[in-house]
């Protein structure tokens, strides 16, 4: 089975650099970006099989960037990894086209599980998230 | 007695002897009778004062009272001797066997008709006469008033009003009294000359005198003496003629006739007609009381009192301080001050009244004007704060908006960031020490738990400051994330929203969610509703949000009601251009609209 090749994209650099890190035994990350804008450049030059995005970036957010890219790669698999436990949010990521909600604190035993889902053509949310909330 | 035998001159200086009303003799006699006999006839003045006052001081004087009788010569009209012979015999045959007490003779042509009859009709009878004439005649048991004629009193008078007079036009007529009295003017007038000229306008007919009259000289006077007959033969009464020629004459008039006054002349010294009647009515009731006439002297007395027409003053403008003490004023008119005092008074009065009362209006209405400026500038300076005030409204609004959206976001990106690190250092940790311990795994797992915790805490606290959905994926959603809150209570919130565009300016997403969220909790809290529904509509320009709900609703014109959450929704809409409307009454529920341009500034252009 062929490694996932995986865009990165975080603001927040120690956090990207730990993710990076959880993904490197599974998946070849090939780009680490800080903003939304250099998300859209580097998904069209280096053609991503997965997105891992945070949400909340700067000069374009999550959504924002993943609305540019969505046209120009078909085939592009998107992970939202985000600090908002929000299920608006996270029904708002799955209309949007996303194929799996990650808390980033539950990174650590859910982002690999999450890309092998969405490698594999199913989603995947942090559970519980709806639970938590009650 | 013998009558005194009076000369011109010496009348002047003459005893004035002083007469006392003697009481009424109580006497048991019978009723006293007078007969009076007049020279003139029954129009002239001495005669008509007579008869009206001789009886009433008899009948006075008298116990008894008086039977009265009397006759009039009229020698002025029936001057021939024989008429009076036969006037004579009229008068033995109307009263026959009569006996009189007294004759009064009233004026020489009496006299001399009583001195003439003595012996037959009038013997032994008393006699009192009146004259103003010097007597040089005697008669027996008489006694009598002597009232000379001072005929230069007037000319006295007549100066001391006008000093500058230098011509004096006498008039008088063609019958034998007026002549007489021309004489006599005549003899008096001599010592004013050479101060005045004098012209005497005698016997004229009466056109060519008032030609004459009309066109006299100045500081020139007229002194009418009597006219009974003009030159023409025409006869007059003397006072009417005196009319005629008043009406004419273009200078003052003087006269020495008491009746005169009064019918156009200035004035003069005249003989008081009523006091030469109560002089003989005096003399008359010594002799009826029992007095012996033969020895009662005769009285030699002054009448003359000088008299001015207030009206003749005024009307050849002759000054009354002028006026010689003493004089007697007549027809004197009251001045427009003694006439209309209190009309004066009263206007003056009213006008005072008025102005005062004018004056309190212009004080009052300027006090006022003063008084609107000032409330008009304090107006000014309220309205200015008001908008300071709505100003630093919106400005605070903004600006705990921009500090709970900066602690969020710091909390979010900076503590958020570093526990969801923390938790994967700590899973992987746990991972790597899954061969170790149990109880460093147990401890590890605690330690993951606890930084969960603290993770779970910091990003709920970031959500109620600044819900992150707001920012990310609009109002709709953020409104999702309310109803889902407050559904939790009892309260069936729904939510429908229709063509929100996906864009939205943040200040417009968060005034939105906002007013929408301050809604829902007043429903809840204060209006006690059980059932909200929440539409959000996007237009062409701008979102209406719609929040109705079924609770107990609330007076809108009450200001109580206008709790901070009203106004601070309008402190939100403003500086957006949005606007708000509210629907509600006690009992009804509350229906809140709110529309919110999409860019304020395309709403409002």
């Amino acid at each position: 089975m062929t490694r996932p090749r995986v865009l990165l994209a975080d603001d927040h650099v120690s956090l990207r650099a730990a993710f990076a890190k959880l993904l490197t035994p599974e998946c070849d990350v090939i780009g680490q970006v800080s903003d939304g804008r250099a998300l859209v450049a580097a998904a069209e030059l280096l053609k991503p099989d997965v997105l891992v995005v945070d949400i909340s970036m700067p000069i374009l957010n999550g959504f924002e960037a993943w609305r540019q890219i969505k046209g120009r790669l078909p085939g592009v698999k998107l992970v939202f990894l985000t600090l908002h436990d929000d299920d608006d949010l996270a029904a708002e990521a799955f209309r949007a086209g996303a194929s799996a909600y990650v808390i980033k604190g539950r990174a650590a035993s859910d982002l690999r599980t999450a890309i092998r889902e969405v490698w594999q053509g199913r989603t995947f949310v942090t559970q519980p998230l709806s639970i938590e909330r009650d | 007695m013998w009558i005194h035998v009076i000369r011109p001159g010496a009348w002047s200086l003459s005893l004035v002897v002083a007469l006392s009303v003697l009481a009424p003799v109580h006497a048991s006699g019978p009723q006293p009778s007078v007969l009076i006999l007049h020279s003139t006839g029954r129009d002239s003045q001495i005669s008509l004062t007579s008869e009206r006052e001789l009886p009433r001081r008899l009948d006075r004087g008298l116990a008894r009272g008086v039977d009265y009788y009397s006759e009039h010569i009229d020698a002025g009209r029936f001057p021939d001797g024989a008429y009076q012979d036969a006037f004579g015999d009229f008068l033995r045959r109307k009263y026959g066997e009569h006996r009189f007490n007294l004759v009064v003779a009233m004026q020489e042509v009496a006299i001399e008709f009583v001195s003439r009859n003595r012996n037959g009709l009038f013997s032994s009878t008393p006699v009192v006469f009146f004259t103003v004439n010097p007597i040089d005649a005697s008669m027996s048991k008489a006694t009598g008033v002597v009232a000379p004629l001072n005929l230069r009193g007037t000319l006295e008078l007549a100066l001391q009003l006008q000093p500058d007079v230098k011509q004096v036009f006498v008039i008088s007529g063609a019958a034998a009294r007026d002549k007489a009295i021309e004489a006599r003017a005549r003899a008096q007038f001599v010592e004013f000359a050479p101060r005045l000229a004098f012209t005497y306008l005698s016997g004229l007919p009466t056109r060519q005198l008032e030609q004459r009259l009309a066109h006299l000289p100045d500081r020139s006077i007229i002194y009418y003496l009597l006219v009974y007959e003009d030159g023409g033969g025409d006869l007059f009464q003397p006072l009417d003629y005196l009319d005629r020629l008043a009406a004419i004459a273009n200078r003052p008039i003087y006269s020495w006739v008491d009746s005169t006054i009064g019918r156009g002349v200035v004035g003069g010294r005249m003989q008081r007609v009523d006091a030469q009647v109560a002089a003989v009515a005096n003399m008359a009731l010594r002799v009826l009381n029992g007095d012996d006439a033969g020895s009662i002297p005769v009285s030699v007395l002054d009448l003359h009192v000088a008299q001015v027409d207030w009206r003749q003053l005024q009307r050849w403008r002759i000054n009354e301080a002028r006026i010689p003490a003493g004089t007697v004023m007549l027809f004197r008119e009251p001045g427009p001050w003694e006439r209309y005092k209190l009309y004066i008074l009263s206007a003056a009065g009213l006008v005072l009244a008025q102005a005062g009362l004018i004056t309190a209006l212009l004080v009052q209405s300027a006090r006022r004007r003063r008084a609107e400026e000032r409330v008009r500038a304090s107006q000014i300076s309220l309205r200015a704060s008001c908008e300071r005030l709505r100003d630093l409204g919106a400005r605070l609004i903004g600006a705990q908006e921009a500090e709970r959206s900066r602690v969020a976001r710091e909390l979010h990106d900076d503590v958020g960031q570093q526990t969801a690190l923390l938790e994967i250092d700590l899973e992987l940790l746990g991972e790597d020490a899954s061969r170790g311990s149990p109880d460093l795994r147990r401890d590890i797992g605690h330690a993951l738990d606890r930084t969960r915790t603290i993770a779970r805490t910091v990003r709920d606290l970031s959500h109620r400051l600044h819900p992150p959905a707001l920012r990310l994926i609009g109002p709709a959603a953020a409104l999702a994330s309310l109803q889902r809150e407050f559904g939790k209570s009892n309260v069936v919130v729904t939510l429908d929203h229709q063509n929100v565009p996906s864009e939205l300016l943040p200040e417009v997403t968060l005034c939105v969610f906002r007013i929408a969220q301050e809604a829902l909790r007043n429903a809840v809290t204060h209006g006690a509703a059980r059932q909200v529904s929440i539409t959000l509509t996007g237009g062409e320009t701008g979102l209406t949000l719609v929040i109705a709900d079924d609770g107990v609703g609330f007076n809108v014109n009450s200001p109580n009601e206008h709790g901070l959450g009203l106004t601070s929704m309008h402190e939100r809409l403003e500086p957006l251009g949005g606007m708000l409307k509210i629907r509600s009454r006690p009992g009804a529920g509350t229906r809140l609209e709110i529309v919110v341009p999409y860019r304020a500034d395309a709403e409002r252009e």
